[in-house]
């Protein structure tokens, strides 16, 4: 048996809050990321590092490599049981379990302690872990977090009082520009990336994933208060906790109440055009990643996407010049669709009615 | 004699849109489909696993439409959801082979 311990890169990684357990998936999908941003995620899971990755006093995970299988613990009793592309998950009170191929790794939360026997003729250790088997690996996860009710979005969020807006699209289209100018005009932070849609009854909460902006170098520079906080070198990604520049504007929870999909444009004057149910619909099955899951799994979060479209008022934003680094600019097209939005108070909504009173026979 | 029967493909996942448009995705060609207020009427008559004449009888009854109207329509209209490997056809045969059984 051969125990090591693994500061350098998972500790590093929390005490820099640079992940979330969802925010890391993600990145696995885009990344040939490290076999350690996976057990990082299964970390976060268990709240190792606190439900709001606060920050924790240093505390080293031992990682115990063992020569057979048997030497694994195994769990008593288990729930839930995920099976996915081969990749099997048990959960215990206060353990998780993971299975694939011959590999078995077990997580002990209270000990901090995670077991693992990985087949010699595979790879010597985790760091030869192939991407294959981390895709794997995150499908088993991603299958995981859907069936604990939480189904993720590509999103940046926002909140004032309780009501949210989200941004969602793909890289590039500006959701960390935006949801960084209106944390500015002091709107509270929720994420500038990953989401977590919570149904709850009839409606649909917005939790946060990955909680720290993400800027570029050349967001960086732009940003004169980020700017002024980090000594900027050459680095593709900065990750910047919002509480280190506008303490307390962090957001639990909210509920989505605006739902725009931005889209960088050369113009100078920005545009914003209500979108269709069946438009929003189909722009948001774009970045919810559920075209993997196996039907059951995607159906439901279906449903979540659909449930999100009926509470929302959906616009596109073709983002000009004018709200690059005038954030009140976009604030004053924001502030007017969260205080005239009230469809998920009293379900008003003149597409509705519209169509309701339209109804007629089309086969 | 044959009777047709359409079920919902498995690899087809539905949601409810709004309250008479329903959404389709197909998990494997990764098309996406919005059904007005008949066809999503009809595709929830398929999840049920119901017959062409019941869906037909369901379409006539809602609109006021003649019954084989209505079942050209679904005909018609499953006929495009199987092209867009939507649906699965099934030719049932309510054929029974002739056979003898010695009384007692």
């Amino acid at each position: 048996m051969e125990t090591r311990r693994i500061p350098g890169t998972v500790i590093a990684k929390r005490t820099t809050r640079v992940y979330s357990l969802h925010g890391i998936i993600l990145q696995v999908t885009s990344d040939t990321s490290l076999p350690e941003q996976v057990l990082d995620a299964i970390f976060h899971y268990f709240g190792w590092y606190g439900p709001l990755l606060e920050p924790s006093p240093e505390v080293d995970i031992e990682l115990v490599v063992v020569h057979t299988h048997q030497e694994v613990p195994s769990l008593h009793t288990t729930c839930p049981i995920v099976e996915y592309n081969g990749v099997v998950f048990q959960r215990g009170l206060q353990a998780l379990s993971v299975t694939w191929e011959d590999t078995r790794l077990y997580v002990d939360v209270p000990a901090q302690k995670i077991w693992a026997y990985l087949p010699p003729d595979k790879w010597a250790d985790v760091s030869q872990l192939t991407i294959e088997h981390l895709i794997s690996l995150m499908h088993g996860v991603l299958v995981l977090v859907r069936k604990l009710g939480f189904f993720p979005l590509h999103a940046a969020a926002v909140a004032q009082g309780e009501d949210a807006v989200l941004f969602c699209g793909p890289k590039g289209s500006g959701k960390t520009t935006m949801a960084y100018a209106l944390v500015q005009q002091g709107m509270r932070f929720l994420s500038d990336d990953s989401i977590l849609l919570e149904p709850e009854d009839t409606t649909v909460y917005v939790r946060p994933l990955r909680r720290y902006f993400a800027f570029t170098t050349e967001d960086m520079q732009k940003l004169e208060r980020v700017r002024a906080a980090f000594q900027i070198g050459a680095r593709s990604k900065w990750y910047v906790d919002v509480s280190m520049l506008y303490e307390g504007q962090e957001a639990e929870r909210a509920i989505p109440v605006v739902l725009i999909f931005p889209e960088i444009v050369q113009r100078e004057r920005s545009r914003l055009l209500p979108l269709s149910s069946e438009e929003a619909m189909q722009r948001l099955i774009g970045q919810a990643g559920l075209l993997s899951l196996p039907p059951d799994l995607a159906t439901k979060h279906l449903h979540v996407l659909s449930q999100l479209v009926r509470q929302v008022d959906a616009y596109s934003l073709e983002a000009g010049q004018d709200v690059y680094g005038h954030p009140d600019v976009l604030e004053s097209f924001i502030e007017p669709l969260l205080s005239t939005s009230t469809k998920h108070k009293c379900h008003d909504s003149g597409q509705i009615h519209t169509r309701q009173s339209g109804r007629m026979y089309r086969a | 004699m044959i009777q047709v029967k359409y079920t919902p493909a498995s690899q087809v996942v539905c949601t409810v849109l709004d309250e008479h448009e329903a959404v389709l995705l197909h998990l494997e060609t990764k098309h996406y489909y919005v059904l007005n207020e008949t066809g999503t009427l009809i595709w929830e008559c398929l999840q049920k696993g119901e017959p062409l004449h019941v869906i037909a009888a369901a379409l006539a009854q809602e609109y006021h439409i003649d019954k084989d109207e209505a079942l050209q329509d679904v005909v018609q209209f499953l006929d495009m959801l199987s092209q867009e490997h939507l649906v699965e056809r099934k030719d049932i045969s309510l054929h029974t082979n002739p056979s003898i059984r010695k009384a007692s």
